[in-house]
This record gives structure tokens, sequence and C-alpha cells, in this order.
């Protein structure tokens, strides 16, 4: 069957035998960490992992056991073959109380692409509403 | 109703998510004054002057429950499964939804379009009747604090 994981800003459709688990070699397309002798890695960052067999059943990963090692948040509908990864609420926590602005791409009013971090030193103004 | 936060040349939040009206339209409903922030966007645009301390900003951010995030995640679930015409399988999710953050107008009204519902419909009127008559949780709390601060030095 096919599975959606809904990651951040991206959607990614991989192979999935289980609605709960997705391959190995698929984890880094639709995550962004990959797995290695060290344990769950993001660029140069390595989560070491303490049970690999529970995160890894015949060479797929348990996206449940996923989130648990990095301590994020997961839904999956396993039926529906579709699942959502959060983030940490510890980070999330931490982000906001220190004042850190979440970097974030949107399509502009013309359908170009923006990046917030990428309008430079200049004081910005977010403004979010709802035409219902 | 516009909730607006203030981010300056590093990338920081100076003022945390605030309701902050364009007009006076819905001035009765809030209770905001809306000159209020466009005098404070003025006097940092043109001066720099924070109308809050740094180290305040901090304190007053909304920082999501763990509930909360489970709840963004049902509804995003919901929201993929009926953008591709699953809406049996995202009804419960949903559900689940607004059960974990009862009080969060974006879940609750933003999804009342997505499952065939009114958004100025009477489920959506029941909701705000009963949000109010539980205190208006959740809603312009950064603004009542702002507003607290501000009567202390007007």
């Amino acid at each position: 069957m096919k599975m959606t994981i809904l990651n951040g800003e991206r959607a990614t459709t991989v192979d999935s035998d289980s609605g709960s688990s997705i391959g190995v070699a698929d984890l880094l397309n639709a995550t962004g960490w990959q797995l290695k002798a060290e344990g769950l890695c993001q660029g140069d960052v390595c989560v070491p992992v303490r049970d690999r067999n529970e995160l890894v059943v015949d060479d797929a990963v348990d996206l449940a056991a996923f989130a648990k090692a990095l301590r994020r948040p997961v839904v999956i509908d396993a039926g529906a073959g579709v699942a959502a990864l959060g983030e940490s609420t510890a980070e999330v926590g931490d982000k906001l109380h220190n004042r850190i602005a979440p970097d974030f791409t949107l399509a502009d009013i013309n359908g170009q692409e923006m990046t917030m971090s990428k309008i430079g030193r200049k004081k910005k103004v977010l403004v979010v509403w709802s035409s219902w | 109703m516009p909730s607006c936060v203030w981010i300056d040349e590093d990338d920081r939040i100076v003022r945390p998510p605030d309701v902050t009206p364009v007009n006076d339209l819905f001035k009765d409903f809030t209770g905001i004054d809306s000159s209020l922030h466009h005098e404070e966007l003025r006097a940092w645009v043109k001066g720099g002057v924070l109308p809050l301390a740094l180290a305040d900003v901090g304190k007053l951010q909304n920082v999501p429950t763990g509930d909360d995030e489970l709840a963004r995640l049902h509804r995003r679930v919901a929201a993929h499964l009926h953008r591709v015409g699953n809406d049996d399988a995202a009804g419960p999710h949903f559900e689940t939804a607004r059960t974990l953050a009862p009080w969060d107008w974006t879940i609750h009204r933003g999804s009342l379009p997505l499952e065939g519902d009114d958004p100025f419909g009477k489920s959506f009127f029941d909701y705000v009747e009963n949000w109010g008559a539980n205190g208006a949780p959740g809603y312009a709390w950064g603004n009542s604090a702002l507003r607290s601060d501000r009567s202390s030095t007007d």
C-alpha cells in the first residue's frame, strides 16, 4: 500500500507494507533523517537509538518508534495510509521562550515561494487571518 | 480577526502573537481599540521603540501543550484525507482534534468548511456562546496582558 508522510511543510508518499512503517531507504526522503550506525542522523546531528529492534523490523522503520526516539509527536492512521509528524513540544517551547521565530516558506500572492529568513535584516510583521 | 507577531532584524520575536484588529468594526466583540496596535507599530518601525521589555516577550509566548500538538497533527491528517477525498477517514481525526484542543478557533472553525459545515452557521455561533461562557479561553490572552501593561503606563 501507499503511505503519505506529512512532515513540516512536506508531504511524501512512499510504499508501506503495514501502513505504520516505511522502508529504511525511504526514511531520508520522507523525514530528513537517516539510519546510521550511530543512530538516527540529520546532517551532522545524530540521536542514539536505544532499541534498534523496536525501530527497524524487516528493513522497515516503525514510525511510532521513530517519533519516540526523536521525542516528536506523531499521528498514524494505518488504515488510511497517512501519518503526520510534529515537532518536539520541548523544542518548540524552548524556541518560543527564547523568542526565536521559526523559519517558514509560503507562496506569495503571485504564487512565488517566499522564505522569511531570505528577507534579510529588516523588521518583519507577520499578519495571520482567515477569510473563512 | 487578524493576529500579528513582530520579528526583528535578527529574526527574534519582539512582540508575541496578539489579536490586532485592522479597524474598529468588531470592537464591541473584541474590546480592542485598533489604534493601539497601529501606534505601537509606528513607534517601532520609525523609532525602534518596543511596547514590551524583551524579558517579558518570552514569558508571553503561548507555548503549545502536548495535547495542542497532537490536536494539530490530527487536524493535519484530517485535512489531508479530506483533500484526497477520504472524508469517512477524516471525520474521526477532526473530532479528536477538537477534543484535544476544544478552544482552538483554527481547529474548530477552520475545520467547519472542510466538513461541509458553515463557518458562519449555527454550530459556529453555538461554539462562540459556549466559549464565551467558559471565559473566552485562549483568545486575546496576549492582548489582555499587553493591554494591562499599557494601562499601567498610560
